[in-house]
């Protein structure tokens, strides 16, 4: 073919723009090192990393598995079968106790029964879906110890079938239908104990919507073997559901629970040793007046039933056996609540603050000294978190100020980090509503597409698809090809990084993105619920695209000092290695919490947790992205240094 | 024969062509190029010299890979030091052999295209025109892995030119060309710089005649120093009187050596059995050079390499500057 003439004047005009042609530069590293097979792996990688993080999720929501792992709260349950339970009667032998009802329309009973007493639960069992479904009625026992022989004697749950609907139901004697909970021990005369949370037995009921049946529970309680502690009954109702019928991922299943203390009492477990601190129960008084010492001591052998609302005031006095001067405050375990409970009403805080028994006061023990400490406990019925056991715990340190766990547990240790005001409230109802609360949203997005941070993946992709960018360059000497060509050497820079970054960005930020919006739309939720999470698309994107600036830096730089891509691959993995082991170490061995921030991945996941809105982090976030800033400046200098400052063509 | 010195200070000679004024440039206390002064202009500049002599160090010089530590350096007008705008009238081809293997030839022209700043279909159209220039229009779609060192050569090339720049640096152009590609080579750059396309070219060698056969003029440089610039005839009677001693690489060696013995301008030939080489010393290296092609297709003998011994250059410089080997 003949030389054209006219040479450079023949296309003079016909180039484009700078920025175009540093697209160029990333766009032909990309399309042409596509050939290589560290891209074939790189592409690999991604398609597993897909398997994993998107296609599993996705088909087990498509087929309707139960291990769903996100929760729908915009999904309207009441389209489906939703138990409602209400208490419509309760009889107790022996007494006058009346039905209660207070605030929040939450309908409560003093429902205690004493040993001896005999009483009969009966609660009205609704669908309020508009589905007809069938039901699982359970009655389960529970105590706060195994420790003592509290058993229920005798306990039933019958149906009223009058109204029931089901075709092929069965007709028991006297038109209803009775099970006996009266299983006996396997050795043992008894009847089943229920001081371990015993499940007694489950019955099956089917609904028609809008339709009622009645539940009655009767429940004896032997005048012997009485032991501290609480003993409850609860009555579950719950949908049973059948997967196919549901269009949303979510909800394994909808749970009305009843839950009532038959007894209720105050848990003071005797004296033990205590090396450093001595404490004993000097005085008590509720309603009814100044308790006596004989009454007080009862405590430990036959506790009394405790009046709700009623509010106690306890008096301890708390002796220094120490030879050091303790400190000495109280501690509240407000609740014992399972969190994956949502109540429909809770309740206070029974420790009332009062007297000098706020929780921030600490008293100064001097070793030998006493000083005496008042508390007003009120089994209140209010708004807060109540369900459960409360703890009043006294701890002592023997540094002012500071009663972290380490301290307490090394007071346990040593015989004892205080004593234990273990306190139930008073027999009541709280219905709850059981539902599927696994990970939140954003959590699981985040651990599973980053692992809790960058993930191994997204370093993967850029060592492998990266590490070789300048190196292979620098060893093949063909650098001086590109600084010949119509870019400034900073433009060949920001070809390369834009390269690197478009690869990387390409896991974490389109294809993130990408899977999120299939697994929204595939996986059965509702469209509510995937607008309003559309936020985590932005999510995925910033933190994307601060992922992809810094690990696109940390290759290209590494990558710029060496010409063997082993090395740079290497050397990137020992960094996030390295670093991350010596920040554990030093944060341990210093007890101090920002040596984490040596390591970028332990910043990324701090990061990570704020843009997600996961919650507080042992590091600022603000100073965690300070750091990986800090990181990628150093290795854009370095860039700037080894490619456009200095003459690499003098290698 | 003139020696480095600006010939003319004409403005407008200056806007058509790169000058050098005063350049040095030193790696630590080693001097890669010292002081020197020159000017290129059209057509097919010739820069010769021995190995370490220079050579190299000129061409990222003019070519805006290094900066001088002295003095300055103007293309057409301009910088040259980190200046795109010249960068899209350059086309160079590096000395270096090493490329992106795993590319196909084509590949490789279009990215190289590419950079400066063409679309995907008119960076192919060029590539592929250029590919056709250098003679590679078969081997375009095989992996550079695959292509031998002259092959390497000519897609070096077909990049320096595919984007038709108005300046064409080819370092060693010829090295690793066999004696047919050589010519075809030869013949293309003297092309390119024919006045009528108006392309200037920058060829460097260590082989004499070979650069007398691209082009008349020429920039000997030696040691970093220029030696000297001007007409070749002027050193050509020079030259003619040295012997030259070739290495030639066959497999028939000792036919050939028969053959070669019988030339007028062989005076020796000696059979280098350690690294199976003949070491042909000869006069008139012109006529050599057009006669061995025709004893080859004759005799039917087919060599490997030809080469010039870095030693006698080095002879030949001390020759030229009343040295050693005059």
């Amino acid at each position: 073919m003949p030389i054209e003439k006219g040479g450079y004047r023949a296309w003079k005009g016909k180039s484009r723009g700078l920025v175009y042609r540093i697209f160029s530069i990333a766009n032909c590293e990309l399309r042409y090192r596509l050939k290589r097979p560290a891209i074939i792996v790189v592409l690999a990688i991604l398609g597993l990393y897909t398997l994993i993080t998107g296609l599993v999720p996705v088909l087990g929501s498509i087929f309707g598995g139960e291990n769903m792992f996100v929760y729908d709260p915009n999904v309207d349950f009441n389209q489906y079968q939703v138990p409602d339970v209400v208490m419509s009667g309760v009889t107790i032998s022996n007494t006058s106790d009346t039905l209660k009802q207070i605030d929040a329309g939450l309908e409560l009973f003093d429902l205690g029964i004493e040993p001896g007493q005999t009483a009969v639960y009966q609660l009205e069992i609704t669908n309020a879906g508009t589905r007809s479904g069938t039901f699982n009625v359970m009655l389960e026992g529970y105590s706060g110890s195994s420790s003592w022989d509290v058993r229920l004697i005798e306990g039933s749950i019958s149906f009223d079938t009058r109204s029931y609907t089901q075709p092929d139901a069965e007709v028991y004697e006297n038109d209803s239908r009775t099970r006996q909970f009266d299983e006996k021990r396997p050795g043992s005369e008894s009847n089943r104990d229920i001081s371990d949370n015993q499940n007694f037995g489950t019955l099956t009921l089917d609904l028609e919507a809008g339709s009622s049946n009645t539940v009655s529970v009767k429940v004896y309680l032997s005048e012997n073997n009485i032991g501290f502690d609480t003993l409850a009954l609860s009555i579950s109702v719950e949908n049973i559901i059948d997967w196919n019928d549901y269009d949303v991922a979510s909800p394994t299943y909808y749970r009305t629970k009843l839950r009532f203390d038959l007894f209720t009492n105050i848990t003071w477990p005797a004296s033990s040793e205590k090396p450093f601190m001595e404490m004993k129960l000097t005085g008590l008084k509720d309603s009814s007046g100044k308790w006596s010492q004989d009454r007080i001591n009862q405590l430990y052998d036959k506790p009394p039933k405790v009046k709700w609302e009623d509010t106690l005031e306890f008096t301890f006095s708390i002796k220094n056996t120490d030879d050091e001067t303790i400190y000495v405050k109280r501690l509240l375990d407000p609740d014992s609540n399972n969190y994956d409970y949502y109540y429909e009403d809770d309740f206070g805080d029974p420790f009332r603050s009062g007297g000098n028994s706020n929780q921030e006061e600490t008293k100064e023990i001097k070793s030998g000294g006493t000083e005496a400490f008042t508390v007003y406990v009120t089994p209140y019925i209010g708004k807060k978190p109540g369900n459960g056991y409360h703890q009043l715990i006294f701890v002592a340190s023997d540094i002012n100020g500071i009663f972290d766990e380490d301290i307490m547990q090394s007071y346990q240790e040593r015989g004892g980090g205080g004593k234990n005001l273990s306190f139930s409230s008073v027999p009541y109802i709280v219905k709850s509503y059981h539902l599927p609360v696994q990970d939140d949203t954003a959590e699981y997005f985040f651990n599973t597409f980053y692992t809790g941070g960058i993930n191994i993946w997204v370093i993967l992709i850029a060592v492998l698809g990266g590490s070789g960018l300048i190196a292979d360059d620098r060893a093949n000497k063909t650098l001086p090809l590109y600084y010949s060509k119509a870019i400034p050497k900073y433009g060949y820079l920001a070809g390369k990084f834009l390269g690197l970054a478009s690869l990387i960005a390409l896991v974490t930020i389109v294809w993130n993105n990408l899977w999120f919006t299939a697994i929204m739309l595939m996986g059965g939720f509702s469209w509510q619920f995937f607008t309003s999470h559309m936020w985590i698309m932005g999510a995925f994107t910033l933190y994307g695209l601060i992922i992809t600036f810094f690990m696109s830096a940390l290759v290209l730089g590494a990558s710029s000092l060496a010409k063997n891509r082993y090395i740079v691959g290497a050397s990137v993995f020992a960094l996030f290695l390295i670093s991350a082991l010596m920040g554990t170490l030093i944060s341990v061995v210093t007890r101090e919490d920002n040596y984490l921030m040596l390591s970028p991945s332990a910043d990324f996941i701090f990061v990570g947790y704020a843009l997600f809105d996961l919650g507080a982090t042992p590091v600022d976030w603000v100073h965690a992205l300070m750091a990986l800033a800090g990181i990628f400046v150093v290795f854009i200098g370095v860039l700037y240094w080894q490619l456009v400052q200095r003459e690499v063509s003098t290698e | 024969m003139k020696r480095g010195s600006a010939s003319t200070t004409d403005k407008e000679k200056l806007q058509e062509g790169i000058f050098l004024n005063n350049v040095s440039k030193w790696y630590g206390q080693v001097m890669g190029l010292i002081d020197v002064t020159a000017f290129i202009g059209k057509g097919v500049t010739g820069l010769l010299g021995p190995n370490g002599a220079g050579k190299s160090t000129l061409i990222k010089l003019v070519t805006g890979q290094i900066r001088p530590n002295k003095g300055t350096i103007t293309a057409f007008g301009m910088p040259v030091w980190n200046n795109p705008q010249y960068y899209r009238m350059v086309g160079y081809c590096p000395e270096f052999e090493n490329m992106y293997e795993w590319l196909t030839g084509l590949d490789f022209v279009t990215y190289m295209v590419r950079l400066n700043g063409y679309g995907k279909s008119e960076g192919e159209k060029l590539a592929r025109q250029a590919i056709e220039t250098v003679g590679m229009k078969k081997e375009s779609g095989r992996k550079i892995a695959t292509y031998s060192k002259g092959m390497r050569q000519r897609i070096k090339l077909a990049q320096a030119i595919a984007h038709k720049p108005k300046i064409l640096f080819l370092d060693e152009p010829l090295a690793g060309t066999d004696p047919v590609g050589r010519v075809e080579i030869i013949n293309l750059i003297r092309q390119l710089g024919d006045k009528k396309s108006g392309i200037s070219v920058v060829v460097s060698s260590h082989i004499l005649h070979e650069i007398e056969r691209m082009t008349k003029r020429v920039l000997m440089v030696h040691k970093g120093r220029l030696l000297a610039w001007g007409d070749m005839n002027e050193i050509r009677d020079k030259l003619d009187r040295f012997p030259h001693t070739l290495s030639i690489s066959s497999a028939e060696d000792r036919r050939l050596a028969r053959h070669l013995i019988n030339m007028p301008e062989v005076s020796s030939v000696k059979v280098d059995d350690k690294e199976s080489v003949l070491r042909v010393k000869i006069l008139k290296p012109d006529n050599f050079y057009s006669k061995l092609p025709k004893i080859l297709v004759k005799e039917k003998i087919s060599i490997d390499q030809l080469g010039s011994l870095d030693e006698d250059l080095e002879s030949i410089f001390a020759y030229l500057t009343g040295g050693v080997g005059k």
